[in-house]
């Protein structure tokens, strides 16, 4: 039995989603407020947990403007505990294998709300009905049904600490009470508590002393003399005594036992005061999956987490992933589990995570995505922890070489685009085609024709053309005087003039993944570095090579360029050329100050403004076409009337 | 593997209940029946207190249930017997008991059972929110879908049958059944207009159409409902299975009235057979009486077993003193050895029932062609003679006059029904198929309603209240007729639930008197509560006051004569009233005393059993009438617990028969 499909309508941020959950594990990744939370205290509400938290729907629980809101949550494969809900079962209809139509159990619980206009106690009176039924059709689930489907649920940064010391009603003594061994042994802990009772209260003992103090000196001074009789004062650990202790029913021993375990806490033995948090939170995560475990036969086993990550070194994340991996393929645990860790969602298995992106949710489940067989595979090795941002940016830049991955986040800067403002993370893919995996990762199976089912994030791939120019044909009379390739039958594909149609080569290059929202965008050229020098930053790139510019035209001078760089330096290089440039923009504005304004903060910081506007639009029209339109579409248009962001480099530069 | 719920209840268990609830169990034969924990079938003869045994299991059981998701199933054929049930755990004061009023356990009616865990799911699956299951309501719509014009061949064929309450009839029974060629609407006639196999097949046709749109609306006949769970668990492999570990351990009262179709369904989902299931089935196969047309078929697994297949019989009664046990035995075709359980406390108490504090005198009232109408009037007198003045005024006294045929009488034919004693006698005015003209006459229906159970006149007055509603064009937020639960649910969501009550429950009290003014106030109460101003004119009309029509005008007080009132009751001059009716009509009623009518159903029913009453026959039936008129007059003379009489033509009893009869204690009463 496994919850097998959610539907929310109208709940937060989610208007109407309809998500398929995976057997096992299910890793709930996005972005902030991207609805992770809001999925699984969806769930919360419908199914309850076990522990002590009660959860109310609230006003703000209502999607936008609206006053009803519904959670429906289906549970498949339910025949080996069918026979608890049988009133409530829908039954499903499927094609067997002989083509008859068959029906197979399923249930369904939704949870409606709508808000009354009414208040109680001061609270807007919210009415909610808990139901069974393919549209809460059904009938009202009782308590004991929601107890069995309720459940663990393991809250974010949690004080670890508070929740596994002592107290009335206390997590741990649910857990221990839960636990066969404390069960079993229930008689031998009552009478070892029984025994330092007696001992504590004999006849000389200090405590005894106390209460016999406390009696005939306060309360019998207190009381009317006929009372005296019949009250007096005793201590005792847990009400238990030896003498009752043979007689007591089991229940009375249960209650005993509960507030024995009550005044226990648990904690970590290496005792110095301060341990780190992240050991406290493992230590009480694995108390909960232990009462998970032993419960796992007579209740739904659910185990809701949020952010396990919390105070957890990468390598512990790791390995709490791979604990929880190996409880769920054992004890048939269903686990829900939502992170920010790149460790975490790294370590997983791709079509186990699903990304949740404005109230929507993308399962990368098989069927869900263009994602094939062997791409899963792929993308769990290649996936690293820096990789591991695909699943956490709002939009993402895929690129070719390092040159790109260095200085395009600083040409994005320079442009008033500064790619972290704007959630978009820069990722380089290696030469085996990997791209197009990422790219497949997004683009939702079948839906090309459904612009409102397509993953948000907005995904740049960039590549290079590769196509030489025959200047750079190193000829043997020397006559290209800057060609650096000589031909051979290897490289015969990329030479231009071997290229019967350029479009095609593009069309090619793009490989059909054009669609939804991705784009592939293919350098006007050969390389980067080679349209950088081509298209306006020749002086600079000389500048980065320490080399004297040229005459000549500007495929010579590209090609110039491109027979020197090699290395990552180039690339760091023009990042802080470019830096400076703009820095002398900036003095030479601010010294062209009137002298009366030079002091006044305002006249300065629009200088600096307006400086940096000029060189972002001085600079965009040095850049090779692909690269500015990139940087568009993962951040927004640059344009003359807009306003660049105030909280820009230039200042500090 | 052994069942777990063996040897969950000891002989403690039982003798600490017994003192507790005051429970007298002490013949072996409950003691073992509510030890054991096995798949049983039980014979309990009338008077057994077999509910009590049943109630009693229950609560043994509940103090002992562990199991948190699977229950004690309970079921029976009749809302009555269910409740007795329920009543019963709610009395005691055991708390566990409580427990078995909820999840996961169940008591209800078979009817409520399949729909719960069975039809509704699947209806619920397919999409559809809410279903009427209401013969009633079902032919009320279906007549009404048969006005639209692509219907019209159909109706004007149907009109064929005869009457509009033919065609009623014929609308009743067009349930789904499953049959080897798949799922077909049941024709349970044919009009001649279908004669014709092409005529037919178009008639087939309309007609699955026609339940199409029944099905779209929601609305079903009961019998529908067991085809649905049928198919439901034919579809679904698993579904008999979950149902079969939710209920380890089921109930079946009131067995000997489940229809075939029902035991087949039942024994589906439980086999008698399946170790992991204890099916433990009450009832008294010598009662068992089917119409045996269409599908009111007796089950075969209960009652076609002898008494010596039981595996327990109860033949002791605390219904009856030696006597009548003595001279109802004879009618046991089971042969069950009746015998009387009364404790000499009790039968003094009894004696004090009759007017002389003597033992009652069972009679034969024996009439001719000529004075038949007037065996009624012999009974009230014996009635009025024998019992005790006083014991006659209260409240609870019932006198019923009953027989087995009741339905309208031909007259170019040979028959001999209810109506042959008593003119006013009709059918369509018998308890079960009462019909008001006006909210009032409900009322007062129901206060002079001879059951003494207060349930059934809030049914038939919540009934009205639906009624009303509809007339007025009221409906629920889906837009369909209210049903007794959608009204209560409204009501209890605007918080006038308490209120509505109150109002019913005074007008069930008698504590005001109906009179035009009280009447007024009650109008008013509606019309506010339902919104009724302006509401159409069938409505107001509803709601008008009348005089109650006594049809006692000429009532001489003095002649002795008995009176017509309506509702097939008859009044004495003493004050106490004698209903008509079926013997169909009185399964499971306890009588003062009883009058058991001759009838005629080809043949004359007392008549063919003479030998066996009179003691000069005392061979099991195997004649399929027999058997009928057997158990039909087995449940009638059981009704009673002081006298008993029967009324027969002189033409169908001998002399040798008569000296018989007097010899065993009979008195013969000529009209």
């Amino acid at each position: 039995m496994h919850i097998s499909k959610i539907k929310i309508i109208n709940f937060r941020l989610f208007e109407n989603i309809d998500l398929l959950l995976n057997e096992g594990l299910n890793i709930l990744v996005g972005e902030n407020d991207s609805g992770k939370t809001s999925l699984i205290d969806a769930i919360r509400y419908v199914l309850g947990t076990n522990s002590n938290d009660r959860t109310f729907i609230k006003e703000e629980d209502f999607h936008g403007e609206c006053n009803e809101l519904s959670i429906q949550i289906t549970f498949s494969d339910v025949d080996a505990h069918a026979h608890r809900f049988v009133e409530h079962l829908s039954h499903e209809e499927y094609q067997d294998d002989g083509d008859r139509t068959k029906r197979m159990s399923v249930l369904h619980i939704q949870l409606n709300a709508h808000k009354t206009g009414a208040e109680r106690r001061g609270y807007p009176y919210i009415k909610t009905e808990l139901k069974s039924g393919v549209d809460g059709n059904g009938l009202s689930i009782e308590a004991e049904i929601r107890d069995f489907l309720s459940a663990t649920y393991l809250k974010p940064l949690r004080d670890a600490e508070t929740e596994l010391s002592s107290g009335r009603a206390s997590r741990l003594s649910q857990i221990l009470s839960s636990s066969k061994e404390v069960k079993v042994g229930m008689d031998t802990i009552l009478s070892i508590i029984a025994d330092a009772n007696e001992d504590l209260l004999a006849d000389d003992a200090p405590l005894k002393e106390a209460v016999e103090n406390i009696k005939n000196n306060y309360l019998h001074e207190l009381i009317f003399n006929q009372d005296k009789e019949i009250l007096g004062a005793f201590i005792n650990i847990a009400g238990v005594r030896k003498e009752e202790l043979g007689g007591l029913p089991n229940n009375a021993k249960r209650r005993h036992l509960r507030s024995v375990l009550e005044g226990l806490s648990l904690a970590l033995t290496k005792d110095r005061r301060m341990h780190g948090l992240g050991y406290h939170n493992l230590l009480f995560m694995g108390a909960e999956l232990l009462l998970l475990e032993q419960g796992a036969k007579n209740e739904f086993p659910l185990l809701l987490i949020e952010e396990p990550e919390a105070h957890l070194h990468p390598q512990l994340q790791m390995k709490l992933l791979q604990f929880i991996n190996s409880k769920v393929s054992m004890s048939g645990v269903q686990c829900i589990l939502s992170t920010h860790s790149p460790n975490i969602s790294a370590k997983a298995d791709p079509s186990e995570i699903i990304m949740l992106n404005q109230g929507k949710a993308f399962p990368l489940r098989e069927g869900e995505t263009e994602l094939e067989g062997d791409d899963y595979k792929y993308l769990q090795k290649f996936l690293d922890a820096t990789k591991a941002n695909v699943f956490f940016a709002k939009s993402l830049l895929f690129v070719e070489g390092d040159g790109e991955n260095i200085l395009l986040p600083e040409i994005a800067r320079l442009l008033g685009r500064p790619l972290e403002n704007y959630g978009v993370s820069i990722i380089k893919y290696d030469n085996s085609g990997s791209w197009k995996r990422f790219a497949r990762l997004f683009l939702r199976k079948d839906k090309d024709g459904n612009p409102e089912d397509w993953n948000p994030s907005k995904i740049c791939v960039l590549r290079d053309l590769d196509l030489w120019p025959d200047c750079a044909e190193e000829t043997e009379d020397g006559s290209n005087l800057y060609g650096f390739k000589k031909p051979n039958n290897g490289n015969q594909s990329y030479w231009r003039r071997n290229c019967a149609d350029e479009t095609q080569r593009v069309t090619n290059h793009i490989d059909g993944l054009n669609r939804q929202n991705i784009k592939v965008k293919i350098s006007n050229d050969w390389t980067f570095e080679y349209c950088l020098a081509k298209y306006g930053l020749f002086a600079e790139c000389c500048l980065v090579l320490g080399i004297d510019a040229i005459e000549a035209t500007t495929d010579e001078k590209a090609t110039y360029i491109q027979a020197k760089v090699s290395k990552t330096d180039f690339a760091y290089n023009m990042a802080d050329i470019l830096r400076k440039q703009l820095a002398d923009k900036v003095q030479e504005s601010i010294d062209a100050i009137d002298d009366e304004q030079k002091d006044e903060p305002v006249a300065i910081a629009s200088a600096q403004k307006k400086a940096a506007i000029d060189f972002s639009l001085a600079l965009k029209e040095k850049l090779p076409q692909y690269i500015v339109e990139a940087i568009e579409y993962v951040t927004s248009p640059i344009g003359e009337a807009e306003p660049i962001e105030e909280q820009d480099d230039a200042e500090s530069a | 593997m052994p069942n777990p719920l063996n040897g969950l209840i000891s002989r403690e268990d039982i003798s600490a209940l017994a003192q507790r609830e005051e429970f007298i169990f002490d013949d072996e034969e409950r003691i073992s029946i509510l030890e054991t924990m096995r798949s049983i079938d039980v014979q309990a003869c009338p008077g057994s207190g077999k509910t009590t045994l049943i109630a009693a299991k229950l609560i043994l059981l509940a103090k002992k249930w562990t199991l948190s998701h699977q229950g004690i199933c309970v079921l029976s054929h009749t809302n009555v017997a269910k409740d007795e049930i329920i009543e019963h755990l709610k009395k005691t004061k055991s708390l566990e008991a409580q427990r078995l009023l909820s999840y996961p356990h169940f008591i209800g009616t078979i009817q409520e059972f399949t729909n719960r865990f069975l039809a509704l799911p699947l209806i619920r699956s397919n999409g559809l929110n809410e279903a009427t299951v209401d013969n009633d309501e079902y032919v009320r719509l279906a007549n009404k879908l048969l006005e639209q014009d692509q219907f019209s061949w159909l109706k004007g064929t149907l009109s064929g049958l005869g009457s509009d309450e033919m065609r009623d009839g014929f609308l009743r029974e067009t349930c789904r059944l499953i049959s080897e060629d798949g799922v077909a609407v049941n024709i349970s006639k044919r009009p001649k207009a279908w004669k014709n196999p092409v005529k037919l097949e178009r008639a087939k046709k309309a007609l699955n159409q026609l339940k199409n749109y029944l099905d779209e609306r929601g609305y079903y006949l009961y019998r529908d409902m067991y085809t649905l769970a049928q198919l439901a668990c034919d579809y679904n492999s698993n579904l008999s299975e979950s149902l079969s570990v939710r209920f380890p351990c089921v109930f079946v009262d009131e067995m000997q009235d489940t229809q075939k179709f029902q035991d087949e369904l039942l024994c589906g989902i439980f086999p008698l057979d399946d170790p992991d299931v204890i099916i433990q089935r009450f009832g008294d196969p010598d009662q068992a009486i089917f119409h045996g047309t269409g599908s009111d078929e007796s089950n075969e697994s209960f009652n076609g077993k002898l008494a010596a297949n039981m595996d327990y019989v109860v033949h002791k009664s605390h219904r009856f003193d030696a006597q009548l046990a003595g001279k109802i035995k004879p009618l046991s075709n089971n042969g069950i050895p009746l015998e009387t359980e009364l404790s000499e406390e009790a039968l003094v108490e009894r004696s004090q029932a009759h007017s002389r504090g003597e033992s009652f005198e069972h009679c034969l009232i024996v009439f001719n062609d000529g004075n038949r109408g007037d065996a009624l009037q012999s009974f009230a007198d014996i009635v009025s003679d024998q019992f005790h003045d006083e014991y006659k005024k209260s409240a609870e006294f019932l006198v019923k006059a009953i027989g087995a045929v009741g339905n309208e009488i031909d007259p170019g034919r040979k028959q001999l029904k209810i109506g042959h004693y008593w003119a006013d006698y009709e059918k369509s005015n018998a308890k079960n198929n009462f019909k008001e003209n006006s909210l009032i006459e409900a009322v007062r229906y129901c206060r002079q309603s001879a059951s003494s159970d207060w349930s059934d006149g809030y049914k038939v007055l919540f009934n009205s209240i639906l009624k009303l509603l509809r007339l007025a064009g009221k409906n629920d937020e889906y837009g369909r007729a209210y049903t007794s639960t959608s009204l209560r649910n409204v009501l209890k969501a605007e918080d006038d639930w308490s209120h509505f009550r109150e109002t019913l429950h005074l007008l069930l009290s008698e504590a005001l008197p109906l009179d035009q003014g009280y009447w007024g106030s009650v109008c008013d109460n509606l019309t506010l509560l339902f919104d009724l101003q302006g509401a159409p004119e069938e409505a107001t009309q509803y709601l008008v006051y009348s005089e109650e029509n006594l049809n006692v005008e000429n009532q001489d007080k003095d002649n002795g004569a008995v009176t017509s009132l309506p509702e097939n009751m008859v009044m004495h001059p003493d004050g106490f009233r004698i209903q008509l009716s079926t013997i169909h009509g009185v399964k499971g009623e306890t009588h003062d005393a009883t009058l058991v009518m001759e009838t005629r159903n080809n043949k004359y029913d007392i008549g063919q059993l003479l030998n066996h009453i009179a003691g000069l026959d005392d061979t099991r039936h195997i004649q399929k009438t027999k058997i009928k008129f057997s158990r039909q007059l087995y449940v009638a003379a059981s009704r009673a617990r002081h006298l008993l009489c029967f009324a027969i033509h002189e033409d169908r009893i001998e002399e040798n028969q008569k000296t018989a009869l007097v010899a065993l204690g009979w008195k013969i009463i000529p009209v």
